[in-house]
């Protein structure tokens, strides 16, 4: 008798990749919107609690495991007093230097901005921190595109896709996440952008600016709805790409993106 | 019927689980892929036809949480439904003193399948200009990948017992009876 090859196994398989590939190509992803909506709708309040339980868990075992370190951090805290203390009075006089800057640069003052503050309840298991779930949503007037930020003016990311009582925020490590940014210290302008491994990278400068490791980047303002003079990060490491044309550079932020409980949208 | 509404409640439970907890305990903001350990479970135990709804209700329910367009995890589940079916038949069944072994491998086989299947079908669409697909997985050749194998050959033996003391409990046993 010959071998069948053909089994009732080969045939489900092909019709549920056939079914799938028909729901990916033929509709667009808008299509299911409504129903994914209802069901952040039924999981948000369970996400909300076992969010912030895990958030108290992480910390709690942060805290257990940093005890032994207790004794060296506080004698390296009393050096870094000392030292800090100096600063201060050389800061004093810097404050007023950075206030003339900032009204030269014309940054938005932060007091101003209208923020619908929420918290985290849910985030990308991949490990890639590439995006976070936000408890409000359109009901609290919520839009994509919207810069969202931490409480002190730090930029996290961008709104993604908004549901009626949640939405999707990609943090600056997505891959897929470009937002203009400037060097603080030289005008360098370029493009952020999340890369596998490296965090934050600032691509797209031209060869002719200038890029120095330590160098504030923050928000130029250009293009979407992200404001002018959000921090983004310190750079680190100045390379060239690939193409030889631009030179790009590996930017640290403050910022523990897997971490994050609490974030602000700006709304205007 | 309410045995399938057990299982879509053990399923919806354990894609929370996955992204408001295990994400946020674990460092660096990655955790085991429970959902894919559940498809690994259900088809070692029951096979791929059997398992094949439940596999499908899981990748569901995960394209909805983790907003990926609908169709792109149950089409990766069930892919490596398959294989894992293919593996678990011709030698979990014969070689009985390697099974812990075999498992580990059918882990890591189901792990790298899976992140490959996701890979190769964010390239295919992307060649045909599909860009609203959701977030892309990680790079296949990555360190996190190799880290998110590890976390799931951890996790199996916690969900294949707790799955196990489920699906021997009394009160499922007896609406299987009624059923």
């Amino acid at each position: 008798m010959p071998k069948k090859y053909i089994t009732s196994k080969i045939v489900k398989l092909v019709s549920v990749m056939v079914v799938c590939a028909f729901l990916v190509f033929l509709n667009p992803k808008g299509f299911f919107n409504p129903v994914r909506g209802f069901f952040l709708r039924i999981v948000l309040p369970f996400q909300r609690v076992l969010y912030g339980s895990s958030q108290r868990i992480s910390e709690t075992v942060s805290f257990l495991a940093s005890i032994s370190e207790i004794k060296k951090d506080n004698a390296d805290l009393s050096r870094e007093n000392n030292f800090l203390a100096a600063e201060v009075a050389r800061l004093k006089q810097l404050e007023n230097e950075n206030r003339t800057l900032k009204e030269q640069l014309e940054l938005l003052p932060r007091d101003k901005f209208s923020l619908v503050g929420g918290f985290v309840i849910g985030q990308d298991a991949q490990g890639s921190e590439g995006w976070i779930v936000f408890d409000k949503g359109e009901r609290d007037g919520i839009s994509p595109g919207m810069a969202v930020i931490v409480s002190n003016g730090i930029l996290v990311g961008k709104v993604d896709e908004v549901y009626p009582t949640s939405s999707k925020i990609n943090l600056l490590s997505d891959s897929n996440s470009l937002v203009n940014v400037v060097d603080l210290e030289t005008g360098a302008k370029g493009i952020i952008r999340g890369e596998y491994g490296l965090g934050l990278v600032m691509d797209m400068v031209t060869q002719s600016d200038a890029l120095n490791v330590g160098d504030t980047i923050v928000t130029s303002g250009l293009g979407g709805n992200i404001p002018r003079g959000l921090l983004v990060g310190k750079l680190r490491e100045v390379k060239i790409s690939d193409d030889r044309l631009f030179q790009k550079a590996v930017v640290v932020s403050r910022i523990k993106y897997s971490k994050l409980d609490t974030v602000f949208v700006i709304k205007n | 019927m309410s045995r399938k509404i057990i299982i879509f409640f053990i399923i919806l439970f354990s894609a929370i689980f996955q992204l408001a907890v295990l994400a946020n305990v674990f460092f660096g903001g990655l955790g085991p892929n429970t959902l894919l350990l559940l498809v690994i479970f259900w088809v070692v135990r029951e096979g791929f036809e059997r398992a094949l709804f439940k596999n499908i209700l899981a990748g569901l329910v995960l394209d909805f949480a983790t907003f990926h367009v609908i169709g792109a995890n149950i089409a990766a589940f069930t892919f490596v439904a398959f294989f894992i079916s293919f593996i678990s038949k011709r030698f979990l069944v014969v070689a009985r003193n390697w099974r812990i072994f075999i498992l580990m491998m059918t882990i890591i086989f189901a792990t790298l399948a899976n992140n490959l299947f996701l890979n190769s079908f964010f390239g295919v669409a992307d060649y045909f200009g599909i860009t609203e697909i959701g977030s892309a997985p990680v790079p296949f050749f990555s360190f996190i990948l190799i880290k998110e194998v590890g976390l799931n050959i951890l996790f199996f033996p916690l969900i294949y017992f707790l799955m196990k003391k489920i699906e021997n409990s009394n009160f499922l046993q007896a609406r299987k009876k009624i059923f």
